[in-house]
């Protein structure tokens, strides 16, 4: 455990390093948010709209973009690249014979950039827009649940970028199938739109699917769009997709071990 | 202490033809062939050993290694480590070991170096008095500490070699795997490198496993050598006894009355080859092209030879040899 805390802060040091990257991912965030909340109140306008959970407010739409803009890393599974990254170089080698092994290495540096990106990057960007536009904060305990969905979402969407990136290592490249899924996590998850817009037919689809417990599900607890029944619900979903997700992850990890050290050199 | 017995390690290589149509065939009718890239490999390390794995390029040395650290499995054969296997017992494996493999890290690069053998102590569980007096130690004899506070990625080539060592140092390993660690170093880096692993040799009992084909690294630290060709053991035992036994050229060192007349080194017959170091002239010769008396009647056509005394044969040569002659078994 120690070693693993000591792992999380050199990692989260090490994302720190830069502070030029900072203030550019910042920044960044700041006017993909604003764009995103310029766009989204042109279209419900200042009365805000009607969905099936209920009423949705301007002041709800512009929490929910903001939200949804500062997770939006779930939906890209940066551990596809960063696995690449240290196949591609050798550095698996190096990994593996270090005591807490390539699968927790690998874990603890996304996991820590996960953090420092939402403390540095995201936060910033909530912050000077939530003052401006306006945001909703709900109580403690809707707070609490969605953050746990938040962690929750993480291990998910980590898990699920492990299994493409372990998993296709034995077919030399991962890019396009994270494209492909990067695409699929984007409409299914209500990070572009949220789901309560869909279609019927494309929005049963999207439960069905794991990807709408990264966003739909953190943000209907934050706004108040979700009772505690369907909160319930939700955890059982994450925990039952981890339960299935968990003996994938190292399942994929030992057939395709030997592969990837050597495709390292 | 490492044991391995009998490795063979067989990979699946896809077969290629050339051009557009060959592609297009490769597309529809994939031909797979099997490579054994490792042979029947047998080595044993003890305790404060140093042992140099050498081969040519492609002989199948950093495949061997990575089955006697774990990183891979073998396809048949058995590696263990004091009677553990490295793969089965990976994390108390990797807490016993060291590794430095040339152009792979184990630094964080965009941190100051302090702070990644900070991070080490915390990987290895390493108590703040052993850690302290190991990396005051490892910093002095390396001479790193002048630049512990600059981030990884602004040092030298030489300056992060002798970090990466120390960091793989730090927890005082029971043996240490070395894959050319000394790969564009220069002369005060490759010594430091020297010291400090005679020391762990010789302080700790920390074997040393090294693959290198610097000459300069296995005169100053190698005990014994196992030539890996081809995937198999060309030869296993003392660089002594190699020069003893599988040396093919000899050496011929003479003294001559004047440089200048000696022919020039291109006109020398098939199997001779000479260097000249002033009057001091010194002959290689390939016993099974030439002879002692070829080569001397050579020289001594066009100038007057004073002394002549056998030389002894270079690792270089002798590495040569070896090379060769399991080539020409292979063949």
């Amino acid at each position: 455990m120690r070693s693993l805390l000591a792992l999380l802060r050199i990692e989260a040091a090490a994302s720190l390093a830069d502070r030029r990257l900072a203030v550019l991912g910042a920044m960044h965030k700041l006017l993909l948010a604003g764009a995103q909340v310029l766009l989204w109140s042109s279209l419900v306008g200042p009365e805000g709209t009607t969905i099936d959970g209920g009423h949705l407010s301007h002041a709800d739409v512009v929490t929910y973009v903001l939200l949804a803009t500062a997770l939006a890393s779930l939906a890209e599974f940066p551990v596809v690249d960063t696995i690449n990254d240290r196949v591609a170089r050798g550095q698996a080698a190096v990994d593996v014979l270090r005591p807490p092994g390539f699968p927790m290495l690998v874990l603890a540096g996304e996991l820590a950039r996960f953090v420092v990106g939402l403390v540095t990057q995201a936060l910033p960007a909530l912050v000077v827009l939530g003052a401006v536009l306006g945001f909703v904060t709900p109580g403690p305990d809707r707070v609490a649940a969605a953050l746990l969905l938040v962690v929750g979402g993480w291990l998910l969407a980590t898990l699920v970028g492990w299994c493409i990136a372990i998993a296709a290592l034995r077919l030399l490249d991962t890019t396009q199938v994270k494209y492909a899924f990067q695409g699929v996590t984007a409409l299914f998850s209500g990070a572009l739109v949220p789901l309560w817009f869909f279609p019927e037919p494309l929005r049963a689809i999207a439960e069905a699917l794991p990807f709408h417990l990264l966003f739909h599900a953190p943000l209907s607890v934050w706004l108040g769009l979700a009772g505690w029944a369907e909160i319930v619900r939700f955890f059982a979903v994450l925990a039952l997709w981890l339960c299935v997700l968990v003996p994938v992850a190292v399942a994929a990890w030992h057939w395709s071990r030997a592969e990837m050290v050597v495709h390292g050199g | 202490m490492l044991n391995a017995r009998d490795l063979v390690k067989e990979f699946r290589v896809a077969r290629r033809e050339p051009g557009l149509a060959g592609a297009l065939r490769g597309l529809l009718r994939p031909r797979e062939t099997t490579l054994r890239a490792v042979d029947g490999v047998s080595l044993a390390l003890s305790g404060s050993e140093i042992v140099g794995l050498l081969g040519p390029n492609g002989a199948g040395k950093s495949t061997t290694l990575k089955m006697l650290t774990g990183v891979l499995d073998p396809t048949s054969g058995r590696v263990d480590f004091e009677g553990r296997s490295p793969r089965a017992d990976r994390r108390w494996f990797t807490r016993r070991i060291g590794a430095v493999f040339g152009q792979r890290t184990q630094l964080w690069w965009e941190l100051p170096l302090r702070d990644s053998l900070a991070a080490a102590k915390a990987l290895y569980e390493i108590p703040d008095a052993t850690f302290a007096r190991t990396r005051a130690a490892l910093v002095a004899e390396l001479e790193i500490g002048s630049f512990l506070h600059v981030p990884v990625r602004q040092l030298s080539l030489g300056q992060k070699m002798r970090a990466e060592l120390c960091a793989a140092m730090l927890h005082r390993p029971r043996l240490l795997f070395l894959d050319e660690p000394t790969l564009g170093l220069d002369l005060e880096a490759r010594a430091a490198f020297h010291r400090v692993l005679r020391t762990a040799s010789r302080g700790w009992g920390t074997g040393v496993l090294l693959t290198t084909h610097d000459v300069a690294d296995i005169d100053a630290l190698c005990e014994r050598i196992v030539v890996i060709c081809g995937g198999r053991v060309a030869y296993s035992g003392s660089v002594g006894a190699a020069k003893a036994s599988h040396a093919r050229r000899t050496r011929l060192v003479c003294t001559v009355r004047r440089s200048a007349d000696t022919p020039p080194p291109r006109t020398a017959p098939p199997g001779i080859e000479m260097v000249r170091e002033g009057v001091r002239v010194v002959l290689t010769i390939d016993r099974a092209r030439a002879t002692r008396e070829d080569a001397l009647a050579w020289l001594g056509a066009g100038c007057e030879i004073l002394a002549e005394a056998p030389g002894e044969v270079s690792t270089g040569d002798l590495l040569l040899d070896l090379y060769g002659a399991a080539r020409a078994v292979a063949a």
